[in-house]
């Protein structure tokens, strides 16, 4: 309250010598009493209507306040006319009394109330004769309107009018000084209360998430989602709408939602980004966002699409960070019928996936070149856990004390199978497959270092456990059991099964059984009462 | 999974770009979709396996499949795989290259039409 201090001392200079000094100090310690600087906002509005109206011997005293997107001023207290802010008041700025103060930022006085001027029918109802009106100003923005009416025509002062605007001063800066921390306070509890609590687990799979307020915990539009579609699969998405503070939580609360919305439907990220373009572009043509959406499957192989968005950067098995290259593709919500490619990255076991906005790289007097170099530099330090690589990723950037922009971070790593066996029991169902061959290509990923070996060999196993889902067993019962060793650089698989093995019928019959002798070194088949068991031997080195 | 295909057109030929993986759980859906969005008067088809890391029998009947079909209407059935993908191997194994056509880039194909 240092400015009403400064005009408490300005004012009782200028005024210490006249007859009415005393009395004008009074009233203004009336108004500018320090215990009133504890009060709520609502209090502080009646304690001020209620000494204004005594010190000014007005009859009614209200504050409007400027709804800035309809151009209207709503009744939000009052004193002796109180059910103006009951019946919910609302007048256009431009017009009227109030209207006209909202309009010009200025005081103004009406000697005697008519119709034409004064367009609140309760304040002619009451029949109030004179008024007097001062803007609400905050940095030079009219936020409002304080006036005060008399039952009596009345003359007013440039001492009262000095006085109004003193209380007006005074409503202003508490007004914006709540609305400023409800702001800061709702939309950090919003974008909490969006980001996920509990990260969905997938086998082979370690998640971590980070959101990161600007400076002076200003929330922004940036957040991250992870969730499960209905194919087993993660959805992924990082993403990024301009802005600060509750607009920008609000707008993206609405497009995260719509992205969970799509993507339950379309899984295709493109589909999904294309799909979200029409969404903004029907619904509100302000907001345009940067993100990427993708889906990951327990393999590793991730399918994104980037939308105007900072590119993925992907740290290898052996701690090699690189920024996956790309043109730029067009934000949503910026252009008609924007299409967006679709990219597959196969993650491969133990590497990286790191997903981030702006606020990352961006600082001043640095280039976004120079920012993504100095991410990809901080990802190749040492770390042990998700946790820690984005820890150490949001530090590298606090050389610059306070952050402009929010930041939010999603990491992925694809964790590898140790040991030399694997064990695992399936439903005999053919969506568990890809699951089979997401756990295989991790655990072979640690006895070989070549692809098309590992590759060959998961054709193989896939080729076994495709038979025994789909001849072995009726639908919906029974199981399959895969089981691997590794021994002296030989790899041996055994899938078995409690059903008799068969070709497939129709054309291209044997191809199954072929693909498995072309691939691997051996393939034994043995089938009893008990069921079919395939063993596949592949030397790796 | 990459379940649904990517259809598009050029000319008289559709391009059809498969995603992901391809084995019994979507093979059939694949082969079904690329087939429908064929029209009599196209004279032919590409499917684009640029984008696929993974394919078993059940995928390579499905092409095998489709390149049948296409041949009994008189329509032509080519292939995208780039040198480097993983997918060669079965492919050959399982008669695909032998069968049907195989370019090395969209734009390759392109040139043979």
């Amino acid at each position: 309250m240092g400015d009403t201090g400064t005009i408490l001392l300005a004012m009782s200079t200028r005024y210490v010598h006249d007859s009415h000094a005393q009395e004008h100090l009074r009233r203004v310690q009336t108004v500018t009493d320090a215990a009133l600087a504890h009060l709520t906002v609502e209090t502080l509005l009646e304690e001020l209507l209620i000494r204004i109206r005594e010190l000014l011997r007005a009859d009614t005293a209200a504050v409007l306040l400027l709804d800035e997107k309809h151009g209207e001023l709503v009744a939000t207290a009052a004193k002796g006319i109180e059910e103006e802010v009951e019946q919910g008041i609302r007048l256009p700025v431009g017009g009227g009394f109030a209207g006209k103060i909202a309009a010009s930022g200025k005081p103004v006085v009406l000697e005697e109330v008519d119709h034409e001027r004064v367009l609140n029918p309760l304040l002619l109802k009451r029949g109030i004769r004179s008024m007097l009106g001062v803007p609400l100003i905050v940095s030079g923005s009219t936020i409002g309107v304080l006036h005060v009416g008399t039952l009596q025509p009345r003359k007013f002062t440039p001492e009262d009018i000095e006085l109004l605007q003193l209380v007006a001063d005074r409503v202003a800066l508490a007004i914006n000084l709540r609305r400023d921390h409800d702001q800061r306070l709702i939309a950090g509890r919003l974008q909490r209360s969006l980001l996920p609590d509990r990260l969905p687990k997938v086998e082979g799979i370690e998640i971590a998430g980070h959101y990161h307020p600007a400076d002076a915990g200003m929330v922004g539009g940036d957040w991250y989602d992870v969730f499960a579609l209905k194919s087993n699969s993660l959805c992924v998405v990082v993403g990024d709408i301009a802005g600060r503070g509750i607009s920008a939580a609000i707008e993206m609360a609405r497009l995260r939602n719509a992205v969970r919305a799509i993507a339950l439907l379309e899984e295709a990220p493109s589909v999904v980004l294309s799909r979200l373009n029409e969404f903004l572009l029907h619904f509100d043509s302000e907001v345009v966002a940067t993100m990427v959406v993708g889906v990951v499957d327990a393999n590793g192989t991730l399918r994104y699409a980037n939308a105007g968005h900072l590119p993925p950067l992907v740290l290898n098995r052996h701690g090699q960070a690189s920024i996956v290259d790309e043109p730029a593709e067009p934000p949503i919500g910026a252009f008609d019928s924007s299409s967006y490619r679709e990219r597959t990255l196969a993650l491969e076991p133990e590497s990286t996936l790191i997903l981030y906005t702006d606020g990352l790289v961006e600082r001043r007097g640095r280039s976004l070149e120079e920012g993504l170099e100095a991410l990809r530099r901080a990802a190749e330090s040492p770390w042990t856990n998700l946790g820690m690589l984005c820890a150490r990723l949001l530090e590298s950037d606090q050389t610059e004390p306070g952050l402009a922009d929010d930041i939010a971070l999603l990491a992925l790593s694809f964790t590898r199978e140790a040991g030399n066996e694997i064990h695992r029991t399936y439903e005999a169902d053919p969506r568990i497959l890809a699951s089979l061959r997401g756990s295989l290509r991790r655990w072979l990923a640690g006895h070989s270092e070549d692809l098309q070996l590992r590759q060959d060999i998961l054709v193989a196993v896939g080729e076994a456990a495709a038979n025994s889902i789909e001849h072995a067993h009726g639908p919906g019962r029974g199981v399959v059991q895969i089981d691997g060793r590794a021994r002296d650089g030989m790899i041996e698989i055994t899938v078995r099964d409690r059903g008799a093995w068969r070709e497939p019928r129709g054309r291209d019959r044997g191809l199954g059984r072929s693909l498995m002798s072309s691939l691997m070194d051996e393939v034994r088949f043995h089938t009893d009462e008990r069921g079919t068991l395939v063993t596949l031997r592949k030397q790796v080195r | 999974m990459g379940e649904a295909a990517d259809i598009a057109r050029e000319g008289e030929w559709l391009i059809a770009a498969w995603h992901g993986e391809i084995d019994m759980s979507n093979a059939r859906t694949l082969e079904h979709e690329t087939l429908e969005a064929l029209r009599n008067s196209d004279v032919g088809l590409t499917v684009d396996l640029s984008e696929v890391g993974y394919i078993d029998s059940a995928g390579i009947r499905s092409l095998l499949t489709i390149k049948r079909l296409l041949q009994e209407r008189q329509q032509q059935l080519h292939l995208v795989i780039p040198e480097d993908s993983v997918i060669n191997k079965a492919l050959e194994v399982g008669g695909v290259v032998s069968a049907i056509p195989v370019h090395r880039s969209i734009a390759g194909s392109r040139e043979t039409r």
